[in-house]
C-alpha cells in the first residue's frame, strides 16, 4: 500500500541500506533482500538530497533549481520516486 | 592464512538442513552446496567432496567422498585452490574474483568472466608468449594504502581440448585430468611460464560474451562498471550482513581503483597475438 507521502514528508535510508557512488552513479545495496540497485540523473541528485535530511518540497525545490523545472512537475516527480523507493524498502518514514 | 587438512574419504551423508546458497550450472548441474554448521560453513560438491570451513575462513578441511567418482588427490586440490580459497579469503574480509591475471610491462591485468568467457584461454596465450600467469580463475587482491596487488595463486591451468590442440606444444608438461571436468590440466614450466610473485594490478578487463569480428575495448563505468566485479566475485556467506557490507564496500573500493573496460575479441585462436597486442598497448595508455 503506498504510504501517504506529502511534501511535508521527511524520509530516511534505512540501517540496512548500503549505498554508495560508483562514478556517475549510485549503486545501493539492500541487506535485507541482498538485491543492488543503481540511480543516475535525477535519481541519483533527489537520494543525495534526501540524505541530508530535507522535506520532499525542499528536495523537489532543489530538482526544479537545477534541472530547470517548473516547481509542480518537480514536486510530483519526487513525491512519485519517493513513494516508489519506500515500496521497496529503500527508504523509511522518518 | 589458511590451515588446509585433507581427511580420509567418507561417505557424502545426508544432511539435515537444507543448503542457504547454491551454485548451479548452465545445465541445472549443481555444482557447490552451502550449508551452515553451527557457526561454521560445509561446502558439499555433490559426488565429488565435503569441505568443512571455519567461521572465520581460517581454517579448511576436506572429507574426499567415497566411492570412485570421489575427488582423486589432484581433483581435491584443485577444488582447494579454485574454489575453497577464494571463498575462504572472502569470509576473511579478503576481496576475491573470477579471474585471470598475467603480467604485462609495469604489473598485471585481470581478465573478469564467468566459466567458458575465455580467461584461461587468454592467459595461456600470454604465458605462452613472453607473459607469465599468476591464475586462472582465482585472483585474490591485496589492498594496502591504496595500492592493488594481485596475488599469485596455483601453477596451474585448465583448458578445453580445442584450446590445447590450437596453442600448446607437446613439451607442456599436462597434470593428471580433473575427474569432474574434460579440461587439460597444464603445469607450469619453461613454456608455460608461470609468476609467483604478486604485483601491481593495472586494469581489468571484463569478458564479452559474444564473439566480435574486432578487438573491442570499451570503458565501463557507473554501475555496469560495479556489476562487473560484483558479478565475477566470490562470496561464502551471501546472508551475513556484515560480510554482505564489506563486500560492497570492497567491491566499491577495488571497481573504482583498477581502470575496468569490456574486452570483445574475435574467438578466433589465430587472432590471439592481436589480442594480445590490444591489450599491452590499452594497458600502457589506460592503466594505473
Amino acid at each position: 500500500m503506498e504510504a501517504e507521502l506529502n511534501l511535508e514528508s521527511t524520509l530516511s535510508i534505512p540501517p540496512q541500506v548500503m549505498s554508495r557512488l560508483v562514478g556517475e552513479e549510485t549503486v545501493i545495496l539492500d541487506l535485507a533482500s541482498g538485491i543492488y540497485f543503481g540511480l543516475d540523473g535525477v535519481g541519483k541528485r533527489i537520494w543525495e538530497v534526501l540524505a541530508d535530511g530535507n522535506t520532499l518540497g525542499q528536495i523537489a525545490a532543489v530538482i526544479a533549481e537545477e534541472y530547470e523545472v517548473d516547481d509542480a512537475r518537480a514536486k510530483a516527480d519526487v513525491v512519485e520516486f519517493a513513494n516508489e523507493l519506500l515500496s521497496r524498502g529503500l527508504l523509511e518514514t522518518a | 592464512m589458511i590451515q588446509y587438512k585433507v581427511m580420509p574419504a567418507r561417505p557424502q551423508r545426508d544432511l539435515e538442513t537444507t543448503p542457504f546458497h547454491e551454485y548451479v550450472l548452465d545445465d541445472d548441474t549443481v555444482w557447490t552446496e552451502f550449508y551452515r554448521a553451527g557457526d561454521n560453513y560445509l561446502l558439499r560438491f555433490p559426488g565429488l567432496a565435503d569441505f568443512d570451513v571455519s567461521a572465520d575462513g581460517s581454517e579448511v578441511t576436506a572429507h574426499p567422498a567415497e566411492g570412485e567418482d570421489g575427488a582423486d588427490e589432484a581433483t581435491l586440490e584443485h577444488l582447494y585452490v579454485n574454489q575453497l580459497v577464494p571463498l575462504a579469503m572472502s569470509r576473511q574480509g579478503r576481496p576475491a574474483f573470477h579471474a585471470s591475471v598475467v603480467s604485462v610491462p609495469g604489473g598485471v591485468v585481470a581478465f573478469l568472466g564467468q566459466s567458458g568467457a575465455g580467461k584461461s584461454t587468454l592467459a595461456a596465450s600470454f604465458a605462452l608468449h613472453g607473459s607469465t600467469f599468476l591464475t586462472d580463475d582465482a585472483l585474490i587482491i591485496e589492498e594496502s594504502d591504496g595500492r592493488h596487488t594481485a596475488l599469485p595463486s596455483h601453477a596451474s591451468l585448465r583448458l578445453w581440448e580445442d584450446s590445447v590442440e590450437a596453442l600448446v606444444s607437446p613439451e607442456i608438461q599436462k597434470a593428471g585430468p580433473i575427474s569432474y571436468s574434460t579440461k587439460a590440466r597444464l603445469l607450469a614450466g619453461d613454456a608455460l611460464n608461470y609468476g609467483s610473485e604478486a604485483l601491481p594490478l593495472l586494469a581489468a578487463y571484463v569478458l564479452g560474451s559474444q564473439d566480435s569480428d574486432d578487438v573491442v575495448i570499451e570503458p565501463v563505468n557507473g554501475l555496469d562498471r560495479y556489476m562487473g566485479w560484483l558479478n565475477n566475485s566470490f562470496l561464502l556467506d551471501i546472508e551475513d550482513n556484515e560480510l554482505l557490507s564489506q563486500h560492497f564496500e570492497w567491491t566499491h573500493r577495488i571497481s573504482g581503483a583498477i581502470p575496468t573496460f569490456t574486452l570483445d575479441y574475435p574467438r578466433d585462436y589465430g587472432k590471439l597475438p592481436q589480442v594480445r597486442n590490444a591489450v599491452v598497448n590499452h594497458v600502457k595508455n589506460h592503466g594505473s
